[in-house]
């Protein structure tokens, strides 16, 4: 155990370097993310002061869709294809120390960019959270429920651009109909229905509790949930062999 | 207690339809190289990477250190060293960072310059591994096997794309290890590696072990080569009959040779005796025996009759 928690902190700390080397992952995983977010609050402004702050703490869930998502399900996948993991996995690493430790590279990355956004809401007069532990409950289930979703699709694709490529329905869905920058109640019965169980819906609401809006024991529970059915999904269909040949 | 480091039995393993290790047995002992021959898909990597712990043998049993190489991963890796037949190392790293982080995932490792140093890597060290050749990568590779002290090395046809330099540099680091007390499995393309390097071996075709022991037993199994140029006006039904069996008849130069392959009787005289059968032949007849030679039969032969057999 202690090994492996070493073990991912190593691992972690070479997914890190290999992002802020290379200039495509640099861009992709961590500058383009905060550059939608800010276009997106800076917009917000025209809906008043309420929709900036809705939308400022939507985006510390919102960007759960970047490193640990789309970025990392490229990562696995081209490890894999490249037989990086494989490699790995024939040395001293526990199978969980070598995915947990890409997962942990992926999660620090979101959370300087989810720390960004809160210095954002300090410097735009929201202050800080007056219940912080909700939002580190929120942002570190919501890594964790992404990083395994990211391990079952990278499991179903052939390369790092299709992986990339598959979680963008993931992506788009939880982006519009999670209240990240939609409120809710803006979406017909049926679909409001859907949007409630969405795997990014309890993070945004756990998150805007920490704010200060209403806590229901609900968001947790359904956070709870979705990291099961994500480990599930990550233990049925994540591979170590290249799906070519 | 197993006195053998690697003890494999009636191992089976199958992709789908296709059986691709059929019941195979052997054993290596502490500080022995034991290296495993043929063609591609013969079952070689499948039996390595049952042993290596990646997949559960389907049927059969297979101990490594005394333990169940898949049940009880957690507690071999580290004593065990893996090159793999395709390596994946991270193109953007370079090759001193790829053993630094090879060394801070191991608990007792090599000095990072004395890894580099034994596969002769040393003055690439500040080198992106995507700028290596394809011999480089292979010997980086090696070292990542061996920078973790292993005391069991599974090298899956290590010296496969390099020069013949490197191929002998990493003979020499293999003997080297060997020396040290590391067991070693190998499979190799290469006949002549496996003759110098290997206490035993085994030859695999189609997921069965053919033949196997050590190099001369192997060999001797399979006879002495004799062959001689057939004398001018001498007609081929006149040459005599060795170990039973008439000459068979190869033209090399335009001129027609008689060969032999004598393996009957114990192979430590039936060399001479039949040699002794021939020259009492010769003079008989009034000829000389142009261009005699007799060999052993080597592990060419040994291999290529096992590959042509059905």
């Amino acid at each position: 155990m202690k090994t492996d928690l070493a073990h991912i902190q190593r691992l972690a700390r070479l997914d890190l370097a290999l992002i802020f080397r290379n200039r495509s992952a640099l861009t992709n995983a961590v500058l383009m993310p905060l550059a939608v977010a800010a276009f997106l609050v800076f917009t917000a402004d025209q809906g008043g002061r309420d929709n900036v702050e809705f939308v400022l703490t939507g985006q510390i869930a919102g960007l759960l869709m970047f490193a640990p998502l789309v970025n990392l399900a490229g990562f696995y996948t081209s490890r894999r294809e490249e037989l990086v993991l494989k490699r790995l996995l024939g040395g001293p690493a526990s199978a969980a120390a070598i995915l947990g430790g890409s997962a942990a590279g992926a999660t620090v990355v979101y959370l300087l960019q989810a720390f960004a956004v809160g210095v954002a809401a300090v410097v735009l007069g929201f202050g800080l959270p007056g219940n912080p532990l909700l939002v580190v409950v929120a942002a570190l289930g919501g890594a964790a429920v992404f990083a395994l979703l990211s391990m079952a699709i990278s499991g179903v694709s052939a390369s790092g651009e299709l992986a990339q490529l598959a979680t963008v329905p993931v992506m788009l869905i939880c982006f519009v109909l999670s209240p990240v920058i939609v409120p809710p109640g803006a979406f017909p019965e049926p679909v409001q229905r859907v949007a409630d169980f969405l795997p990014l819906t309890p993070v945004a609401d756990l998150v805007r509790a920490g704010y200060g809006a209403a806590f229901d024991w609900s968001s947790p529970a359904l956070l709870a949930a979705w990291v099961a059915v994500a480990a599930v999904l990550a233990r049925r269909f994540f591979r170590w062999d290249p799906r070519r040949g | 207690m197993s006195t053998q480091t690697i003890e494999v039995d009636g191992l089976r393993q199958r992709y789908g339809d296709f059986e691709a290790v059929r019941g195979i047995g052997f054993s290596v002992g502490a500080g022995r190289l034991f290296a495993l021959l043929g063609t591609n898909g013969a079952g070689k990597t499948t039996t390595m990477e049952v042993l290596e712990g990646f997949r559960p043998a389907a049927s059969g049993s297979v101990r490594l250190l005394d333990a169940d190489p898949y049940r009880d991963r957690r507690a071999l890796r580290p004593r065990v060293g893996i090159m793999l037949q395709e390596s994946g190392l991270i193109g953007d790293l370079t090759v001193a960072e790829t053993v630094g982080l090879w060394r801070d995932l191991h608990a007792d490792p090599l000095p990072a310059d004395e890894a580099l140093k034994k596969v002769d890597l040393t003055d690439r060290s500040g080198i992106a591994v995507r700028q290596l050749s394809g011999g480089q990568k292979r010997r980086l590779d090696l070292a990542l096997a061996i920078v973790g002290r292993p005391e069991v090395l599974f090298l899956d046809e290590p010296t496969t794309g390099m020069d013949p330099e490197a191929r002998i540099g990493t003979w020499r680091l293999i003997q080297e290890l060997v020396a040290g007390g590391t067991t070693v499995l190998l499979t190799t393309h290469y006949l002549e590696e496996a003759e110098r390097l290997a206490d035993r071996i085994a030859i695999m075709h189609r997921g069965e072990i053919r033949v196997a022991g050590t190099v001369p037993e192997v060999v001797s199994g399979h006879g002495d080569r004799i062959a001689f140029r057939v004398p001018a006006h001498t007609p081929i039904d006149a040459l005599p009959l060795l170990d039973g069996r008439p000459a068979e008849i190869a033209v090399t130069d335009g001129l027609p040779t008689a060969r032999w392959t004598v393996s009957g009787g114990d192979p430590d005289g039936r060399a001479h005796r039949a040699v002794a059968a021939l020259v009492a032949w010769a003079a008989e007849r009034g000829v000389t025996l142009d261009r005699l030679s007799v060999r052993p039969a080597s592990l060419e032969d040994v291999f290529l009759s096992i590959v042509e057999s059905r």
